[in-house]
């Protein structure tokens, strides 16, 4: 971990326009739960708000562009080299990057799920489940989209189309996606956590867990694994 | 630490070769890295700073190689010539964070030391979204200067800037040469090589041209003997006149390409340029080509110079 | 040498000015327009940049391929045939590409600062902001309109009647010109205003998507919470919900979500708002332009 490139990583993601897009999805969440509490003036439906809108698609998209935002631009545009003429382990400034997009998307996540779970006027458990499924979602999410913006240049698209394609879509129709979704991941552990019932196919904790721990592996050590090996190309 | 070998390096991309059997050592004291554009001067210094990997041969500093190897920045800088887009930091906030990564002892002190010595004390506390071209070459400059490297790399590092800017980063250039360090700067243009740089390499197209001090290789130029190939309306006859010059030193006839034509070794070129029209005109021989044969190195070299 | 006296000369060498005849103001527009478009396609630009558009434009056609495919083999009526449905059933492809593709259109040459030198031409800054909408909203009809054709001329093979058919395929027509220049204002706001690709994209999705999601689930709860009003004005959040409510109101085709305009006026009334919101996206969106190109 470097504290500098932390401290960079921050600016860089807060600091500018993303910081706007990022906050803007949790208040939208917030805005919609409490929309709909008023107009119903009863709870809001947990799974409608919290699980649908949140979990599938607040969660992903803040661990989306904060995993793009710390590696993405930076590497497109060659500027990494600055961080990158130093002594610092190329591994290092991967996990430090990964741990502040972790964390800014994580905050992101929590505050969004549990805004909405309270202005929605859910009940206590599913707080717990938003801390759970927030945190640790969007913790994952950053780990996969980390190392898929390492592979590919358009990190930001392939993202996106596994989150429609394979999460939403095919996951829909087709169970043995379960086993490829980060978000049927998040969401056992969140019903291990806070006994509510989600809308997991079964797919034991265990796996979960381990899942879960390799796919943070590959991420961090994918970006690592990208950074060490970084080209910079001239503009001939 | 202070010499940068290379032995051998290549490097391509697919069936392009971007650098080719390159072999050079760069000593302490200001090299200049000349060729024209495209020449592959960006992917060396890429290269040289272990920012891409040779496809074939060795680039080491010391003893150590730079490919793969992040310790070697303790001794090297690089001031790349892409832009930096940390716009939203000030030039202070961006020079002293390369003195953090760098693990100085007193990383203020150090940013402010590289500061007043690239002259952007007044500037350093805007941002640098703010900073002329000149400005943000010195920002960047500074922050490669910040952990007092021996070995400094600079790609194109006047590329933009006014004249009194690059006088002065010039100044700072020749300084930093006379402190014992390694630096080496690549240019197109020969001028600014030729102000700071004794020692120069040429590269072009990819291969390593010449070397050496400016004024030996210029010499070694232009005393060397050139080819010419002459087409005309009767070759024997221009053959036996050119023979007759001092300044020619063979002349031979016979199958060049897709036709016939006299292929002439010149060693004084003044003369042959002067007396071979005047020749043909008296003798009533039309003149059809005139070509160099061997243009490689000279028509780049002529090029440099007289840009 | 001789001319001592005289300070400097320009040696006429044979450069010309251009005095052929130029192209007019449209036909500058019609070539901005068209390269515009092509480029969303990934044309004249680099192979890799084909990739995502068609890839996209595959995807969408699966399904009417599909359909054409069973209705000829088993011979199913031609009921099956929902053109109007068709494209909010694959909405999240039609918002992936034009999330991905409009930053090509209103995101580079606004961040380079390149646009100047296009504005300092005898177009400004109006004409080529809306002339590169126009792009988009072309490409968006080509990614639309091209399943709604197969499902029709597939349709009509096997052996649909052109005359019933019609009247309906029209209201989908309709339908996906209303929903491209929708689509195409949101995008091209979003891009012109993030500057990113990454960001662009990101920022679109965000509208598009989980606008389609929010307006959905708005729609859901207001019906049947009884505010009918709100449920029909909620439309105006997401481009394919208002679609689908305007070709139900006025157009006669089946709604795919919880509360469709229940009458003509209210369809018509809808309608006009959406135009008149898509017209101030569009002056915003001059104004994004006019502001960069300065």
């Amino acid at each position: 971990m470097n504290l500098t490139i932390m401290r960079l990583a921050l600016q860089a993601l807060v600091g500018q326009r993303r910081g706007l897009v990022i906050l803007a999805l949790p208040v939208l969440l917030v805005a919609l739960a409490g929309v709909l509490r008023a107009l119903t003036g009863e709870p809001v439906s947990a799974n409608a708000v919290v699980v649908e809108v949140g979990i599938a698609l607040v969660v992903p998209l803040v661990a989306l562009l904060a995993a793009n935002g710390v590696l993405g631009p930076e590497i497109d545009d060659g500027s990494v080299v600055y961080l990158l003429s130093t002594p610092v382990s190329r591994y290092a400034v991967a996990a430090s990057k990964f741990v502040v997009a972790a964390g800014v998307a994580a905050a992101a996540a929590v505050t969004g799920l549990m805004g909405a779970t309270l202005a929605g006027g859910l009940s206590g458990r599913w707080v717990v489940v938003s801390v759970v499924v927030g945190a640790g979602g969007a913790v994952l999410y950053t780990a996969l989209f980390s190392a898929i913006a390492a592979a590919t240049r358009h990190g930001m698209i392939a993202g996106l189309v596994y989150v429609t394609v394979v999460e939403s879509l095919l996951g829909r129709f087709l169970g043995g996606f379960r086993y490829v979704s980060v978000r049927a991941f998040a969401e056992r552990l969140g019903e291990v956590a806070a006994d509510v019932d989600l809308p997991v196919a079964d797919l034991s904790t265990s796996y979960a867990v381990v899942a879960s721990l390799v796919l943070l592996g590959v991420g961090v050590g994918g970006a690592g694994w990208r950074l060490a090996r970084f080209q910079l190309r001239g503009d001939e | 630490m202070t010499d940068l070998t290379l032995t051998g390096v290549s490097r391509w991309y697919g069936n392009v070769v971007a650098v080719n059997d390159v072999t050079m050592s760069i000593r302490p004291g200001v090299t200049g890295l000349l060729g024209p554009n495209g020449a592959g001067k960006s992917t060396l210094i890429a290269m040289m700073a272990g920012f891409l990997a040779p496809s074939a041969g060795d680039i080491r500093l010391g003893e150590a190689p730079v490919w793969r190897n992040v310790g070697a920045y303790r001794d090297l800088g690089l001031v790349p010539e892409r832009e930096v887009s940390f716009s939203y930091l000030t030039g202070r906030a961006f020079v002293q964070a390369s003195a953090e990564l760098h693990r100085l002892a007193d990383p203020r002190a150090a940013t402010a030391r590289a500061l007043a010595e690239v002259d952007l004390v007044d500037a350093a506390d805007r941002p640098i979204s703010t900073f002329s071209k000149g400005m943000r070459q010195r920002a960047k400059l500074a922050s490669a200067l910040v952990h007092e490297p021996t070995v400094l790399l600079l790609d194109e590092p006047f590329n933009g800037v006014d004249p009194r800017q690059r006088m002065h980063l010039m100044e700072l250039l020749t300084r930093m040469g006379e402190q014992g360090r390694t630096v080496l700067f690549s240019s197109h243009i020969l001028e600014e090589v030729e102000q700071i740089a004794r020692q120069i390499e040429v590269v072009v197209s990819g291969r390593h041209a010449a070397s050496g001090d400016f004024g030996a290789i210029r010499r070694l130029m232009t005393d060397r003997p050139s080819h010419y190939v002459v087409r005309s309306s009767d070759d024997r006859g221009l053959a036996s006149m050119l023979m007759g010059l001092t300044g020619v030193r063979s002349v031979a006839l016979g199958r060049v390409g897709t036709g016939e034509a006299i292929t002439v070794e010149v060693t004084d070129m003044g003369e042959f340029t002067l007396s071979l029209p005047r020749l043909a005109r008296s003798a009533g021989i039309t003149v059809r080509e005139l070509a160099p044969s061997d243009e490689s190195l000279e028509s780049v070299f002529t090029y440099l110079v007289q840009s | 040498m001789s001319a001592q006296g005289s300070a400097g000369v320009i040696h006429d060498i044979g450069y010309r000015r251009y005095a052929g005849e130029r192209t007019s103001r449209a036909g500058i527009t019609r070539a901005l327009l068209f390269s515009g478009v092509l480029a969303v396609f990934g044309f004249g630009r680099s192979g890799k940049a084909k990739v995502l558009p068609f890839a996209l434009l595959g995807m969408t056609l699966v399904p009417a391929v599909i359909q054409v495919g069973i209705m000829s083999i088993i011979g199913l009526s031609s009921d099956l045939l929902n053109y109007s449905a068709y494209n909010a059933g694959s909405s999240f492809l039609v918002v992936l590409f034009v999330a991905a593709q409009a930053p090509v259109l209103f995101s580079r040459d606004l961040r380079s600062g390149v646009i100047s030198l296009y504005l300092a031409r005898p177009l400004g800054a109006t004409a080529f902001a809306l002339t590169r909408w126009a792009s988009l909203v072309l490409a968006i009809l080509a990614f639309v309109l091209t399943p709604l054709l197969v499902l029709f001329i597939g349709g009509l093979a096997a052996g649909a009647s052109f005359w019933e058919e019609l009247p309906r395929v029209a209201v989908a027509l309709a339908g996906a010109v209303l929903l491209a220049m929708l689509v195409a204002t949101v995008a091209s706001l979003v891009a012109s205003w993030t500057l990113r690709r990454g960001l662009a994209i990101a920022g679109s999705i965000m509208v598009l998507l989980v606008g389609l999601g929010v307006t959905a689930g708005l729609q859901e709860v207001a019906s049947t919470e009884g505010a009918t009003g709100l449920a029909h004005w909620a439309a105006l959040l997401s481009p394919f919900v208002l679609v689908d409510s305007v070709q139900v109101s006025l157009g006669d085709a089946t709604s795919q979500f919880p509360a469709p305009a229940d009458s003509a006026a209210t369809g018509l009334l809808l309608l006009a708002s959406a135009l008149a919101l898509m017209l101030l996206g569009l002056a915003l969106l001059v104004r994004r332009y006019r502001s960069r190109g300065a």
